[in-house]
């Protein structure tokens, strides 16, 4: 992609630089020399932002995004899992932003509701054979917990997933407040500004819930992260994902997507914001 | 990528629209079409502030080059009517 606005931009000032030579020293023609600086402009213009864009195509980006979508998606096939995710803010997961799944369903809501208000998970770390848990690089790398307790029945687990917003928060200069405002800006900065994916943001928050309107926003692969796939039933589409991630860290509380509609471009998301 | 197009594409509406009113006035200063230009570069750049950040350096970065080319035909200018 940046090699196309490189090759615009190159041919534009090369193209202008000799309008405004030859116009201003054959013809004599000042409207014409003035076209010829503009495409100039243009042209540096272009180049300008080709340096901008990532060196990979979308279509190896989107390579890379659906490995590991799928990976994701296997491990909640294995698991057979129906509730929906807990996105959490960072503040409860030990800097790290995460959702969380619960693999028993929808019964245990209550009791990781009554967890999640108070200390933090203990959670299970990967057994690494001795060479690599000697290696601080992969100390470093690997996640501390997937597997995660909530409670002390057996069936009390949660497993700890990283999705595409959780990534996104990185992104985020700052920590964004807790108003309606606040929440909106992060969040138009994310999809317009940086991964340019959506064009107009609404928020609307309240006690319990936020409710969010984006438009114009790029529906990527609907096969695997839209309809009725079990990875956009359980963890959200990558709009909402984002969305739902930026609303838990600016309310330093875990919310739950409970409603999502895309209808040409334009996704509406109702989030329950767990007290 | 549709506001990199959006962008690039105002700014080529905006400077052929300039050069085309600025044809049509008869004007024959190639100062006043540079100056028209670099204004018309800093209201669509200025329009365009949700590029993303690294975008944004670079198109601030030309800018601020059109403004230096600005203020020097302006300085030039202002030197001419002093000489008179």
């Amino acid at each position: 992609m940046a090699k196309s606005y490189m090759t615009l931009g190159i041919i534009l000032a090369l193209a202008g630089s000799f309008i405004a030579l030859f116009s201003y020293i054959a013809i004599d023609s000042v409207p014409v020399t003035a076209l010829g600086l503009s495409t100039i402009i243009l042209g540096l213009t272009s180049i300008g932002l080709a340096n901008t864009r990532p060196k990979l195509s979308p279509e190896a980006c989107l390579l890379f995004l659906k490995a590991g979508v799928k990976n994701t998606l296997a491990i909640l096939e294995e698991l057979e899992v129906k509730s929906k995710a807990i996105y959490l803010p960072r503040s409860m997961m030990k800097g790290r932003s995460e959702a969380i799944i619960i693999l028993d369903g929808e019964g245990s809501t209550k009791g990781i509701k009554e967890k999640l208000s108070g200390s933090l998970f203990v959670g299970y770390e990967f057994s690494l054979p001795f060479n690599e848990r000697g290696s601080q690089k992969f100390k470093e790398v690997l996640p501390r917990h997937i597997v995660l307790d909530y409670g002390t029945g057996s069936k009390e687990k949660a497993i700890a997933i990283t999705t595409l917003g959780n990534i996104c928060l990185d992104f985020l200069k700052y920590t964004p407040g807790r108003t309606a405002d606040e929440i909106k800006s992060a969040i138009k900065y994310i999809l317009t500004r940086v991964l340019d994916i959506a064009s107009g943001v609404r928020v609307d928050v309240t006690a319990s819930t936020v409710k969010v309107e984006v438009t114009g926003a790029e529906m990527m692969d609907k096969d695997i992260f839209y309809g009725e796939s079990l990875y956009s039933h359980v963890l959200g589409s990558p709009v909402t994902s984002i969305v739902a991630a930026i609303c838990s860290e600016a309310l330093e509380k875990p919310v739950r997507i409970t409603f999502e509609t895309i209808r040409k471009g334009a996704v509406s998301i109702i989030l329950e914001v767990i007290p | 990528m549709r506001i990199y197009n959006r962008f690039i594409v105002s700014l080529a509406a905006a400077f052929s629209l300039t050069n085309i009113l600025l044809a049509f006035s008869g004007q024959d200063d190639l100062a006043v079409y540079f100056n028209a230009n670099a204004i018309a570069y800093l209201i669509v750049a200025l329009s365009h502030a949700d590029l993303n950040p690294r975008a944004q350096t670079s198109v601030n970065i030309l800018g601020a080059l059109i403004f230096f080319g600005f203020i020097v035909t302006f300085a030039l200018k202002l030197y001419e009517i002093a000489q008179m």
